[in-house]
């Protein structure tokens, strides 16, 4: 089996792990089970990209979820990368798996990984110390903000699709 | 779903949730994946710099040779270039060995190079391009395009051998060949005996008749040989056309065509080729291995025609060869086929016909039926009359069974016709 499979499998274990055992430290039942089914089908539609991504977006949507059901944003926040860099292996295995041939591939997956995990750990550290901070923002400023970040979004997006 | 539109999906609902439950943390779980698609972005390549260039060997093989297809690409960008490479095959081509796509994490400067062989039926293939896909690391952001990487080759018709094909057109050419032009010259069949004439060589004085006619000497002549002009029109008409699970009675057409392309040229005669059927396809007549090249390239690229003006003979195009010249139909024949049939053979063209036989070809791929001997037979006697009647014009007919060799169809024709069938022309 391939090395980022087996990475694969244990990215959607956290995935749906971390967020399940914060919850069961909140004492919050129903969502633990559905997100332990959610990582059952994640594996078991490995590589069937649309429907990956579909379990990837469900994840995201438990994960969210916990927020209002007051599981800690470190467990979710573990989860949230977990889950990209299973959404992001996933992806990588379908393209390795498409292509007959892959030169130099234990080269080409080590690359991939260490950047992978370079923009998981940003990602998380980044989040983390974010969860540590408070500034107080007026509405207006806020709702700029808001704004702001709609509109740069759109513009990426839009960018993107041309 | 597309990984963009996915991740820009989740980041706007991330955005909205944390905006509609005015909650922070809404906006911290989006850390992860902004970074994730904001890394992408910054690596994301501007533009396809990649190269592509095909080198294809050897350009012309015959049917059930090998082909090999090597794809060099070159990343004339300044950064490493995660490639992905598909290779856009022609038709009908079937890979035996190496890969077609390959991924590959090529350098700036860097050459990669994709080899693979390949087997194709009879025809002409071209490579236009190759299909590119340019990433960065994550896989996250892409850009393909199809590159220009042009190449081509032609899958030759396999022509049996055939031995030398005794034809007797009315006109023949001035070169030495294997046609007897019943005139005295250059030759090695006995002709016939004259008076000896001042200039004659010694050697060819006939001893045995002078010594009958010792008051004046004799020389012997011999029959001067020559090449002729032969017109090969292969019959491609829709309706001539017989498919059978996949084969196609055509396929014989072509073989037997360029077969005795091949042969005839050997013996030194002048080829030219008409495909009747899509259009005027025309091989100007000539000499030697370049026009067998060009024949059997023409013969490659021999397809059905579905033209309405040439559905029928009636427009046959009779002034593209000399007068008395050769003329060999190769076609499974049609019974509206006969009246320019016997019109080319009344203008003085020595006509044979190779008809691979559509019937037997038929029988052979249908299933077992109780009324199918009944209709056997009565497709047989049909062809049967058919082939009569021209042989009664005085044209010879090869009724060619596809599983029988064609050099034996050929050659008890051919033989039954000189022994003094009707279309034996004499050289004047």
């Amino acid at each position: 089996m391939r090395l980022t499979r087996r990475i694969f499998w244990g990215a959607v274990a956290l995935a749906v792990g971390a967020p399940a055992v914060g919850a069961l430290l909140r004492g919050v039942t129903a969502l633990p089970l559905g997100l332990l089914a959610l990582g059952a089908l994640w594996s078991v539609v490995a590589e069937r990209t649309r429907l990956a991504g579909a379990a990837f977006a469900l994840c995201v949507g438990g994960i969210a979820l916990g927020i209002w059901l007051g599981v800690g944003i470190g467990w979710l926040l573990v989860g949230m990368t977990a889950a990209l860099a299973a959404w992001d292996l996933e992806a990588f295995n379908a393209q390795l798996a498409s292509i007959a041939r892959v030169e130099n591939e234990r080269e080409l997956v080590r690359e991939h990984l260490r950047q992978l995990a370079l923009v998981c750990g940003i990602g998380l550290s980044v989040a983390l110390a974010a969860s540590r901070l408070r500034v107080q923002l007026s509405f207006g400023v806020a709702l700029f903000l808001a704004l702001t970040a709609v509109l740069g979004l759109g513009y990426v997006l839009r960018g993107l699709g041309e | 779903m597309n990984r963009v539109l996915l991740a820009g999906l989740l980041i706007f609902a991330l955005l909205a949730a944390g905006l509609a439950a005015l909650d922070g943390r809404f906006l911290l779980l989006l850390i992860p994946l902004l970074i994730y698609v904001g890394a992408a972005l910054l690596r994301m390549p501007e533009e396809i710099a990649v190269r592509a260039y095909r080198d294809v060997r050897p350009l012309a093989a015959q049917e059930g040779e090998c082909i090999t297809v090597g794809l060099h690409l070159v990343n004339t960008g300044p950064e490493t270039a995660l490639l992905e490479v598909r290779d856009a095959l022609p038709e009908r081509l079937r890979v035996l060995a190496g890969e077609t796509e390959q991924l590959v994490a090529l350098p700036a400067g860097a050459a990669t190079h994709l080899e693979y062989v390949v087997e194709a039926p009879r025809g002409s293939y071209e490579f236009q391009s190759v299909l590119v896909a340019v990433s960065e690391t994550l896989g996250l952001f892409r850009r393909a395009a199809r590159l220009p990487a042009y190449g081509g080759f032609s899958i030759m018709p396999r022509a049996p051998r055939l031995r030398s094909l005794e034809i007797r057109p009315r006109r023949t050419l001035g070169f030495a060949g294997p046609i007897p032009s019943r005139q005295s010259g250059v030759g090695v069949d006995f002709f016939g005996v004259r008076e000896y004439q001042p200039g004659d060589p010694l050697r060819r004085v006939n001893w045995r008749a002078m010594a009958r006619r010792p008051d004046r000497p004799y020389t012997t002549e011999f029959e001067q040989e020559r090449t002729a002009d032969v017109g090969l029109i292969l019959d491609v008409r829709r309706q001539s056309v017989f498919e059978m699970e996949g084969i196609s009675l055509l396929e014989y057409g072509v073989q037997a065509t360029a077969a005795l392309a091949e042969s005839l040229l050997r013996d030194g005669h002048r080829v030219g080729l008409l495909l009747y059927g899509r259009g005027i396809e025309w091989v100007f007549p000539g000499y030697g291995r370049v026009q067998r090249e060009h024949i059997l390239r023409a013969l490659a690229n021999a397809g059905p025609g579905d033209s309405q003006v040439f559905a029928s003979l009636d427009f046959f195009p009779a002034r593209l060869f000399p007068p008395r010249s050769q003329l060999i139909f190769i076609s499974p024949l049609q019974s509206d086929d006969l009246g320019m049939l016997f019109r080319l053979r009344a203008h003085g063209y020595a006509v044979l016909v190779v008809s691979p036989d559509p019937v037997a070809f038929e029988v052979a791929h249908l299933p077992a039926d109780p009324l199918l001997p009944v209709a056997i037979r009565l497709a047989q006697l049909e062809r049967r009359l058919l082939l009569q009647q021209l042989r009664q014009g005085g044209i010879a007919v090869a009724d060619w069974q596809v599983q029988r060799s064609l050099d034996e169809s050929l050659h008890a024709t051919v033989a039954r016709a000189v022994r003094g069938g009707p279309w034996v022309g004499r050289a004047p």
